[in-house]
């Protein structure tokens, strides 16, 4: 019988961690049944060395870490087919709300949000990431894994970015693109240089990677499409003829205003204030108006010129910044104060104002029983264009209330 | 002769399981010797099987795990646990049973 030192004790120990056997349950096992099997069969004065390496060989066909890689597949061998079950009924779960969800959706009923929201949850964080799991497992090579993983990537990152462009969430382009890049970038490559050597799937691979680019390209149009042509034209001339209006029915109130003579019937002094306060206002819409548009466009302009918009449907970056989640931000509630003031000014000094208030009130939504406020009404998630429209006509507003109260 | 592994595989689990209902408790290496000496050398039992299957066990709360020094290594001694007492039963049923519809299906007369 072979008596074993600390010495060699800690060699064996060292080699089967070098074999690549990483659990340490695993690690005692393997070394206390070598040395059994050495202090069992060994001579006394026998050689070490060349015993063991006869020993070790004996425990496996190829390498020792074959051990771990079997216990790790047994132990989660067990949960095979509870996670297949999952991901199944995951899968049905998904595909069902994301129908009804656009059934709805088409018909502009509730719940169509909640559940394509859930669809798209389910199958994110469900029914892809276990797809995921399973397929890699039945993958034998690296190559193939990596294949299944980048291929989850995208179809995660693609129907959140979906998800978040239908909802109107921040981050959906960003998310899109990414999603696409990796797609084009990354797996059609790995996936076409791959399948094209094989001859077996050499025309499948080709026609999958045709698939591929046309979806993809599909999807950058749809993420990009404007409004068409004819449209933009028509808003931007009626932005213009807007825009004009006003100009014009502020140079006339200014020509009235010039002509005024203080009489015993008109009070100069009241209608000077009116004056005053009317220009403040159009003034205060005016820089709001150029602040929107080089924020969005990213250039500073000194005047508003329609016809060179390079954003006019950009609705995110004014969102964000008339906007704080769903609150409307300082600079917009200052605005709507204003007004306010302005409305409360008019009806108490000028009671022969025929032109009416500017309307400040809370509409009803034409989609639920919500009641929707004026200023998200006018300005949230409001195209630039739309805005820049909207605030126009507060000021051509503005001016015909001058107008009424001067005559 | 020595059965091929692939019939010891399928038979592992209900092996250690009624080993260890026999003893009280168990390391790797004597549960192979034990069946080497019992079955004559026909069953020998590797260690790439065992201790996945060991370890499968484990996972699956069958077989409790006590840890041992001798000198600087560690040595794990197994045994069952209450659901690995039914569950034994359940396997070495489960067998019995297969090895009579073997001997029917493969007409093996009794020798």
């Amino acid at each position: 019988m072979y008596c074993l030192s600390d010495k060699q004790i800690d060699f064996i120990l060292n080699d089967i961690c070098a074999r690549g056997v990483e659990m340490e349950s695993l690690q005692q096992n393997l070394l206390d049944h070598i040395c059994c099997i050495i202090e069992q069969n060994l001579e006394a004065d026998g050689d070490f060395e060349s015993f063991y390496q006869k020993t070790i060989q004996t425990f496996y066909k190829d390498a020792l870490w074959e051990i771990e890689e079997e216990t790790l597949l047994l132990l989660t061998f067990k949960n095979y087919y509870a996670m297949k079950k999952t991901m199944i009924t995951g899968g049905i779960f998904s595909a069902t709300t994301m129908t009804i969800g656009l059934i709805l959706k088409f018909l502009h009923m509730p719940g169509a949000s909640l559940l394509i929201l859930l669809g798209v949850v389910s199958l994110g964080f469900l029914f892809l990431p276990l797809m995921f799991i399973l397929k890699a497992k039945e993958k034998q090579n690296k190559k193939d894994k990596l294949i299944v993983g980048l291929g989850t990537t995208f179809g995660i990152l693609i129907s959140f970015a979906v998800l978040f462009k239908i909802m109107h969430w921040p981050g959906a382009n960003i998310m899109g693109l990414l999603s696409v890049g990796i797609m084009l970038l990354v797996f059609t490559p790995v996936y076409f240089f791959t399948g094209i050597r094989n001859p077996d799937t050499k025309v499948n691979t080709i026609v999958v990677t045709i698939l591929l680019i046309m979806g993809c390209a599909l999807f950058l149009t749809l993420v990009n499409a404007r409004p068409s042509a004819t449209i933009a034209k028509s808003t931007e001339s009626l932005n213009q003829h807007l825009e004009d209006s006003y100009r014009y029915a502020s140079q006339q109130n200014e020509a009235i205003f010039a002509s005024l003579t203080n009489d015993s019937v008109t009070n100069t002094a009241q209608l000077k204030e009116l004056h005053k306060k009317d220009n403040e206002l159009c003034a205060k819409i005016e820089s709001l108006k150029l602040n929107l548009l080089e924020l969005t466009e990213g250039t500073p302009l000194k005047t508003i010129n329609y016809s060179n918009l390079t954003a006019p449907d950009n609705y995110s970056i004014p969102t964000h910044i008339l906007f704080n989640e769903a609150n409307a931000n300082p600079i917009l509630l200052d605005l709507k104060q204003s007004l306010s003031d302005f409305n409360a000014y008019i009806s108490s000094t000028f009671k022969k104002n025929t032109a009416g208030l500017i309307n400040l009130s809370n509409k009803p939504s034409e989609k639920s029983n919500d009641i929707i406020s004026w200023e998200k009404d006018n300005f949230y998630f409001v195209p630039l264009t739309c805005i820049l429209r909207n605030l126009t006509q507060l000021q051509l507003e503005l001016k015909y209330i001058e107008l009424s109260c001067l005559k | 002769m020595n059965y091929s592994s692939e019939l010891i595989k399928g038979t592992l689990k209900t092996i250690v399981l009624k080993l260890l209902a026999n003893n009280k408790r168990m390391y790797g290496y004597e549960i192979t010797q034990t069946v080497k000496e019992l079955t004559n050398d026909k069953i020998l039992i590797t260690e790439g099987a065992l201790y996945p299957t060991l370890h499968a066990l484990e996972s699956d709360g069958l077989v409790t795990t006590e840890t041992e020094f001798i000198g600087k290594r560690v040595r794990k001694y197994y045994r069952l646990s209450p659901e690995g007492k039914a569950k034994t039963k359940e396997k070495v049923n489960e067998l019995t049973d297969f090895m009579n519809t073997m001997k029917f299906l493969l007409d093996i007369k009794p020798i």
